[in-house]
């Protein structure tokens, strides 16, 4: 079976559970005490104004017909307006979507990177000095507690030293400024990005420094390291080339089944920093009572975690030869 | 795993189906792995600041019952009524309308317990037992189970919660707690379902249904004794995210109005805007906070290195 | 006589226990000419990988050399540098492995794997030179060269036993120490192989030690045979000599086993299965006494010493040559 057939598979099992999360919403939608259309129609609306809106998601209809009606609209993208911004919520979410990939992606990326290298030179050490700070190291930013940590960073860092800005994604007035270039802005988003990235990798780096190190140590057991020896190879070139890749590839698995704990993490963080994502407007809809923004963001972070999931599968398939689909 | 009905070579339990029988093995092999855990110096931290913390909780009535100023909910310092340094009065300074944050603090041990553990166990009952029975039973059971299973495990407990606090407002402390169980057995039951699984076929399994023993039987009298150690293992860590999660949801704000807990604690310095200015109130929940998620860690590791080698070495035994 | 290519003297090794240094390797000596052979046999346990891994510098962290030498084109192999000896390695002596065991790296091709052992020890050599000498290497030992982009795990096991051959082959090596090469395969893949790599030892006349559970294999291969027995060499010679009139006990064991495809079933009434006796050499008298047809009391007390039966056939037996 090829890799196209397997990712099609899995597209299909992706759109399965996407579909039993949809009903499961549906459902807990119609069962929460009070009116359920209070909580898919703004009661500040005007009467016409909400009319419609009723009309277009079928709430005068029967419950079985709401239902079509609510999976047409989750496919086209009608999942209403949000109580607070005023707008449907689809748009605002789309335009939030980008920096929460990013900010997802890089932490991610990074963490894995910083985990894997520092978890091969610990192994690479083991039993010394260096091994035993990079471990104790680990466990304890592992063991942080996320927001409180966002905090320190930010009383520290931002208020403390003044290094970066306290919150936000961007400075209004670099992109106000007509002659700012590209890389003006690029930079200023980095400069803001900078703290929250920096909380995401130091609480996740720890677990994948673990498990790299205790892959690490199987692998240097492992026969082919014996004939790299042989071959009279350097022993960074053993270490790097030989006994990291194999080592690596339990990182990758783990970090696939720590992506929900990530995407808390996310949320968290963007909340703290007043990032503007998913999760931050998952956390505030949920605070205002803001329902079609909170349903909406909550289907897209399972859409995120969903395929994210996927190129963590994707990418283990072209990390190990041995794995073919 | 060894056979519980198997005479333990150290105590020499003659062989026997009884669960009276098989208890000293139990006993035996508890206190054998206590031994080796005392050995390991992580094990041992982790134990010692699980001890601290446990003094913390168990005191945490103390503070009030010398002054009602001293309650951490409603006890309010007459004199004060906004946020000060520690003194001697107050060992850690008062939060913003002059509640007593030392003895806060020690409530949200208490609170910590109780949901860690309290969390912890329900979600070991759910995960050992649908492990248990989809190992067992096979075929379409395991299949729908561990789907289910692999359903759960890729949704984001603290989102998910939150949003059902959306939906059914302000959730009670012990709703939170089985909310968190709820979500977080899966990850349990694969470990107990494949350990099961390679129990199914032991001579001692097949023997107790030759001698007609119920599945039910079967799954409680026999297999259960053989994956607790394993469950065991698991609580300690479903502890820590269970204490992270109900943290997180009482930073955010969604957490049980009647409790004081750290992660309200860290809230209301937050919100009100004291994080700056106030660095002897943010800075002791969140140490308490990861404190006692590294101490669950800590401890599960150790217990861990106790149980690993005995897994191998069982195994490789036919 | 010609000076020999590698020429061990009374090498002892030991591994540090708890209990202190438990010796798997006793007083060995034995020589290997240019284009000649040395097969290494004994149960699984009686050093001889040890002897191999020696050799190569590869030991295990807890293994340490107690004492003797081993010569090679004018070096002490025990006494070199690290760095001197990582240059050594595969460049002037390589290693064939079993291929049975994981000794290609999972998610590297199998090309990459060959050229790098050239391009650590030929750093000169072009790109293009490289390749030529993989493609050629596949060439000899009959792989299409249009496998040399797979992975490992593509190959079947004789397939993978060749490329680790050509592998060992890659730096045009001295010497070869073939550890249990053939071990995994079944009969007929293991005699190509067998036949591949006596073709290749005499035809780029290089020095092989051969080591082998197997006797049979050994006697296919090689020019000489060592016996080992619980880390000590118990007998030492020309195949001919060995095979022929085996002077040990053990070696007569050996032999006996070897030769049930007459009519008559082997004569296997001496032969015991021992207590897994790891190595370490049974305290004062001869490790084999307690399976052993001919023991004395003598054999019980102390240990025997070399008897020269011929000129190059030596047994450590006091009745070898005796009796029977």
């Amino acid at each position: 079976m090829g890799l196209k057939r397997f990712v099609l598979r899995r597209l299909v099992e992706i759109a399965v559970i996407f579909f039993v999360i949809m009903t499961v919403l549906f459902v807990l939608f119609r069962l929460a005490p009070g009116d359920p259309v209070s909580r898919m129609v703004d009661p500040s609306m005007t009467p016409e104004d909400a009319r419609l809106l009723m009309e277009s998601m079928g709430l005068d209809q029967p419950l079985w017909t709401q239902y079509l009606y609510y999976l047409k609209n989750v496919a086209t993208g009608n999942m209403g307006v949000s109580f607070h911004y005023g707008e449907p919520v689809i748009d605002i979410l789309m335009n939030r979507l980008p920096n929460t990939v990013l900010l997802f992606t890089t932490s991610i990326l990074l963490s894995a990177l910083l985990g894997v290298f520092l978890g091969k030179i610990a192994a690479w050490k083991r039993g010394q000095r260096t091994d035993t700070l990079l471990t104790i190291g680990a466990l304890f930013c592992h063991t942080l507690f996320l927001p409180w940590l966002a905090l320190i960073m930010i009383w520290f860092f931002a208020y403390r030293v003044g290094w970066f800005p306290i919150t936000g994604m961007v400075s209004p007035d670099v992109w106000i400024d007509p002659g700012a270039g590209w890389l003006a802005k690029a930079l200023d988003v980095l400069h803001h990005m900078a703290l929250p990235l920096m909380t995401l990798i130091l609480i996740h780096f720890g677990s994948y420094l673990l498990v790299m190190r205790s892959s690490m140590l199987d692998t240097l057991k492992d026969d082919y390291i014996i004939t790299a020896r042989a071959k009279g190879l350097e022993e960074k070139t053993i270490r790097d080339h030989h006994a990291a890749p194999n080592a690596a590839l339990p990182v990758v698995t783990s970090v696939g089944l720590s992506l929900a704990f990530s995407i808390n993490g996310g949320a968290l963080t963007e909340t703290v920093f007043t990032w503007p994502g998913i999760g931050r407007e998952l956390v505030f809809s949920v605070s205002h009572s803001d329902y079609p923004l909170a349903q909406a963001a909550f289907l897209i972070i399972a859409i995120v975690v969903l395929v994210a999931n996927l190129v963590v599968d994707v990418l283990y398939a072209y990390l190990d030869p041995r794995i073919r689909y | 795993m060894t056979d519980a009905n198997l005479p333990s070579p150290k105590t020499g339990t003659t062989p026997g189906m009884a669960a009276g029988r098989a208890l000293p093995h139990w006993v035996d092999r508890f206190l054998g792995g206590w031994r080796v855990y005392r050995k390991n110096t992580i094990g041992r931290i982790g134990m010692a600041l699980l001890v601290l913390f446990a003094l913390m909780a168990t005191t945490s009535f103390i503070p009030q019952w010398v002054d009602p100023m001293y309650h951490p909910m409603t006890g309010v310092d007459p004199q004060i009524s906004y946020s000060t340094g520690p003194s001697l009065r107050h060992w850690l300074g008062t939060d913003f309308i002059g509640r007593d944050i030392f003895s806060q603090l020690l409530a949200g041990a208490r609170i910590a317990f109780m949901v860690g553990i309290s969390s912890a166990l329900i979600s070991i009952l759910f995960g050992t037992t649908i492990g248990m029975v989809a190992g067992y039973a096979g075929k379409h059971t395991d299949l729908i189970l561990m789907r289910l299973a692999d359903m759960i495990m890729v949704m984001p407990t603290l989102l998910v919660v939150l949003l059902l606090s959306a939906l059914f407002g302000q959730l009670n402390i012990w709703i939170i707690v089985l909310m968190i169980a709820l979500f977080r057995w899966p990850g349990v039951a694969r470990v107990i379902r494949s350990q099961t699984l390679s129990l199914r076929h032991r001579p001692f399994i097949e023997a107790a249904r030759v001698a007609g023993a119920s599945h039910l039987r079967i799954i409680f009298r026999h297999i259960l004794p053989n994956v607790m150690p394993l469950a065991l293992l698991y609580m300690t860590f479903r502890v820590t995210s269970a204490i992270i999660i109900e943290a997180a949801l009482a930073f955010l704000g969604f957490g049980d109005p009647g409790t004081v807990s750290w992660g309200m604690m860290l809230q209301w310095v937050w919100k009100t805007g004291h994080m700056f200015q106030a660095p002897y109130w943010m800075l002791p929940p969140g140490i308490c906070i990861s404190l006692i998620t590294m101490a669950f860690y800590m401890t599960g590791r150790a217990m861990d290195d106790v149980l690993d080698p005995r897994l191998r070495e069982e195994e490789t035994t036919p | 006589m010609t000076p020999a290519l590698l020429e061990v003297n009374n090498l002892s090794i030991g591994y540090r226990t708890a209990g202190g240094i438990a010796m798997a390797v006793d007083d060995v000596s034995f020589r290997v000419d240019r284009g000649g052979s040395l097969g290494l046999v004994g149960e699984s346990g009686c050093g001889k990988t040890t002897i191999g891994m020696a050799l190569m510098g590869l030991l295990a962290p807890n293994a340490t050399i107690v004492s003797g030498q081993a010569r090679f084109e004018g070096e002490d192999l025990i006494a070199v540098s690290g760095e001197r000896m990582r240059q050594i390695r595969w460049r002037r002596i390589s290693m064939i492995f079993q291929a049975a065991m994981n000794a290609l790296n999972p998610v590297h091709r199998v090309q990459d794997q060959i050229s790098e052992a050239i391009i650590t020890h030929e750093p000169d050599l072009s790109g293009h030179a490289v390749a030529h000498r993989t493609r050629s290497l596949f060439d000899l030992v009959k792989i299409p060269e249009s496998r040399l982009q797979d992975y490992p795990h593509q190959f079947s096991g004789g397939m993978r036993q060749r490329v680790i051959i050509a592998m060992a082959l890659a730096c045009n090596p001295s010497l070869i120490i073939a550890d249990e090469p053939t071990t995994a395969l079944d009969v007929i893949v293991q005699n190509q192989i067998l036949s591949a790599i006596g073709t290749f030892q005499k035809e780029m006349n290089l020095g092989m030690i051969f080591i082998s559970h197997d006797l049979a294999v050994v006697a296919d291969v090689c020019t000489h045979i060592g016996v080992m027995y619980a880390g000590r060499m118990v007998e030492y010679g020309s195949r001919q000599e060995v095979l022929d009139c085996p002077g040990h006990p053990y070696t007569r064991m050996l032999v006996g086993s070897l030769l049930t495809l007459s009519d008559q079933p082997a004569d296997l009434s001496g032969i015991f299965v021992t207590n897994g006796e790891n190595g370490a050499a049974a305290t004062g008298g001869c490790p084999l006494n307690l399976i052993c047809p001919d023991a004395t009391v003598v054999c019980r007390r102390e240990q025997a010493g070399w008897v020269d039966l011929t000129g190059t056939h030596r047994v450590r037996c006091p009745y070898a040559g005796k009796g029977r």
